[in-house]
């Protein structure tokens, strides 16, 4: 009975038809000068398809119904923290903000979901690249701003529904709305022999912070790269959430 | 139903737990103890122990909207959900366990980076917690002292601007003198995109931080934060010292409490009392200073930062009120209050020290010749645009006042003016002095007014001022 009550909000509820978006190849500056980059030197990021929007958590309520492993109480926590899906009532999202982006998901579900999508997690330079291309008719600023104006902003009480920030290449809300999953997303600070290059890891913060980065100004990304940092595989946070990417374009299966 | 006791089993093998690790505790020789953290102005109690310890050190990182002035509100990061963080002591060679919790609602990561910390980032490194996780690091509290924390996640200065700081104070074996009284202050800035004073929520700008012009200097985290019910007190005859930090982040502070004289400094937060008879001390970006000082006579002592315009134009002012019984051999208070009127009772008169002389003909140099006198003599009170200010100087743009009477406009350049007036509806009670104008430039300096800022657009000759 509950379930059916819960189906029915679902359904009722707008849905959006979610595509996914043909990402031209590209080159991306990286933000930080690692090792292997060096300044002003640059990634060349492959075509490639990525979400419209961040997983919703609608969208992410129908993995779980056809993957009972990921259901909110039953994921080991070896895949999942304490805080799994934390904002969820009892096993279902509260419908007002069905259309919300899922958020306290884990890389490890995040990545199950891709999959059962037949799809995977975009890489960091994959992200970061679209992430860097300003709306339409507009420039870098405007990114920052968005940024900045979400850091400042009185905290919502709700997530709202996706849609909010559309790029130049129409990916809505890669900023402006929550944090998301990479699937490399502990690379820059995490080295291929710990032994040799122990201070790698100190790059973001402080005086690494300073003397790595290729652009001084962009605070914004300073935390995106901090705070992907800080992240553990299993970690979940209330502005943490996701979406997938993939090589050749995949249809979304409707409900 | 009720609690059952434990069995008598039970409560058998938990007593002997309880021996095991008392014994444990007493052989190696260290107490364990949590750390009262304490909201400024309030300084944490002073520590009577005489044997090293380990102190648990329990801190949360909160972003919350608060309010930064009065009807200015500004989202914070903080430390313990205030602006100062809480205020640490430990004592000098205790062993601190830190543990550092990032609210499940916060949106950034953040971390501490503790100036009393010796080792990599100061524990910043260590600490770095994304929200709803929790962190622990351990440090040696080697080196007595006051010392600043505060976020070091990156961006640094980003999360410093947005309130994330506090202060340590590391007591040190070699106890400092006992005072009365202990006051926990911190000074730091904030730069909103909208001006000071700009109401609502005011998001923070990248822009002015970098620039380092700030919009708020205050002290504890907000304008009026130490001032009227908040302030702190002390009884004449008491010892108060202040532990003062400087969050920053750019700003450096002339640190200076008006009406008193420190005793002892500690500069830059060491131990040492290392200058007396100091009027203001200077603070560092990142710093801290302590200073102490006997209360003497009643009374408000302003506390300030002395690079004075942050003070009254930005918000770096608190109060320390002193109550108690007055000495007039100390400071007598005001002892007379008599006129001074170096011309008698009426309108004074200001002599103008070069008096311009040029005679203008043609109305456009009658016009340029009233501009110069407006600049030269009027443009300080009345404003460069003849907006005047509100209350004190009537205006003289679109004024209802001067365009209504042009015979009465030229007797108050003529002789002056004192008393009530109403301009555009606002009130003024002031006096405007004789300003010793000649016949012709009052002419010039009227019609000059009169064709501006939306004026009535007439001229004024100089057989009307005779």
């Amino acid at each position: 009975m509950n379930r059916f009550f819960v189906f029915l909000i679902l359904i009722l509820t707008i849905s959006l038809s979610a595509e996914m978006v043909k990402i031209p190849r590209g080159s991306l500056k990286p933000f930080l000068r690692g090792s292997e980059f060096k300044l002003g030197g640059q990634i060349i990021v492959k075509g490639f398809y990525l979400d419209e929007y961040p997983v919703t958590k609608k969208e992410y309520f129908e993995f779980i119904e056809a993957n009972p492993e990921w259901k909110k109480g039953k994921v080991s926590h070896l895949f999942a923290d304490g805080g799994y899906l934390g904002d969820w009532k009892e096993k279902v999202p509260i419908s007002r903000d069905s259309n919300s982006p899922v958020t306290y998901v884990s890389w490890f579900s995040a990545n199950a979901y891709c999959s059962w999508k037949g799809k995977r997690l975009p890489t960091e330079s994959e992200w970061e690249y679209v992430a860097s291309i300003p709306p339409t008719g507009k420039n870098k600023k405007a990114v920052e701003s968005v940024i900045l104006g979400w850091y400042g902003e009185q905290k919502p009480e709700y997530l709202p529904s996706v849609g909010k920030y559309k790029n130049g290449l129409g990916v809505y809300d890669q900023h402006g709305m929550i944090w998301e999953w990479v699937f490399d997303f502990n690379n820059t600070s995490v080295t291929g022999d710990s032994r040799q290059d122990t201070d790698l890891e100190s790059n973001l913060f402080c005086g690494g912070g300073s003397l790595k980065a290729n652009d001084f100004s962009n605070y914004a990304s300073y935390m995106r790269y901090g705070y992907r940092a800080g992240l553990k595989g299993w970690y979940t946070a209330k502005y943490l959430g996701f979406r997938c990417a993939s090589d050749i374009k995949i249809k979304d299966n409707p409900l | 139903m009720l609690t059952k006791l434990p069995k008598p089993k039970n409560f058998e093998i938990y007593l002997l737990l309880m021996i095991i690790t008392s014994l444990f505790s007493v052989c190696s020789g260290q107490k364990t103890e949590e750390a009262k953290l304490t909201y400024a102005p309030e300084v944490p109690p002073h520590i009577d122990r005489t044997n090293e310890a380990k102190v648990i050190v329990n801190m949360e990182t909160v972003e919350v909207v608060g309010r930064l002035s009065d009807g200015v509100e500004y989202t914070f990061w903080t430390f313990g959900g205030s602006v100062p963080g809480p205020m640490i002591r430990v004592r000098e060679g205790d062993e601190v366990e830190f543990h550092l919790k990032n609210h499940p609602s916060s949106k950034m990561p953040h971390n501490i980076d503790l100036h009393a910390v010796t080792g990599q980032g100061g524990g910043a490194a260590a600490s770095l917690t994304i929200p709803g996780h929790a962190s622990k690091f351990s440090f040696k509290a080697l080196n007595p002292g006051l010392y600043i924390y505060h976020c070091a996640t990156s961006p640094v200065g980003m999360h410093i601007a947005n309130g994330m700081y506090g202060l340590i104070f590391v007591q040190p074996k070699d106890d400092l003198p006992k005072v009365d009284k202990e006051y926990y202050v911190v000074q730091s800035e904030f730069y909103t995109k909208g001006k000071n004073g700009e109401p609502g929520l005011q998001p923070f700008s990248m822009e002015k931080a970098i620039t380092e012009i700030p919009d708020y200097v205050v002290f504890n985290g907000s304008v009026g934060s130490l001032v009227e019910d908040r302030a702190i007190t002390a009884k004449v005859g008491e010892t108060v010292r202040l532990f003062v930090g400087n969050g920053g982040p750019n700003l450096v502070s002339s640190f200076h409490v008006i009406g008193e004289i420190f005793d002892n400094v500690y500069t830059e937060g060491g131990i040492l009392p290392n200058q007396k008879n100091v009027q203001t001390t200077l603070i560092p970006a990142g710093g801290s200073a302590i200073v102490d000082f006997k209360v003497e006579v009643p009374g408000t002592l302003i506390l300030v930062d002395h690079s004075i315009f942050r003070t009254f134009n930005k918000g770096s002012l608190g109060m320390l009120k002193v109550e108690g019984e007055p000495n007039a051999t100390v400071y007598s208070g005001k002892q007379d209050d008599t006129v001074y009127l170096p011309e008698g009772p009426a309108i004074q008169r200001m002599v103008t020290e070069v008096k311009p002389k040029v005679s203008a003909k043609t109305p456009k140099e009658i016009l340029a010749n009233g501009e110069r006198v407006y600049k030269s003599v009027c443009a300080a009170c009345h404003m460069k645009e003849g907006q005047g200010v509100v209350g004190v100087f009537p205006p003289l743009a679109k004024s209802d006042y001067l365009n209504a009477d042009k015979a009465r406009a030229i007797q108050i350049l003529k002789k002056g003016l004192s008393g009530p007036i109403t301009v555009n509806g606002q009130k003024y009670n002031n006096v405007m002095p004789h300003l010793e104008l000649s016949n012709e430039e009052i002419a010039s300096v009227l019609s000059y007014v009169y064709n501006q800022w939306g004026n009535k657009g007439i001229m004024v000759s100089e057989a009307e001022v005779k």
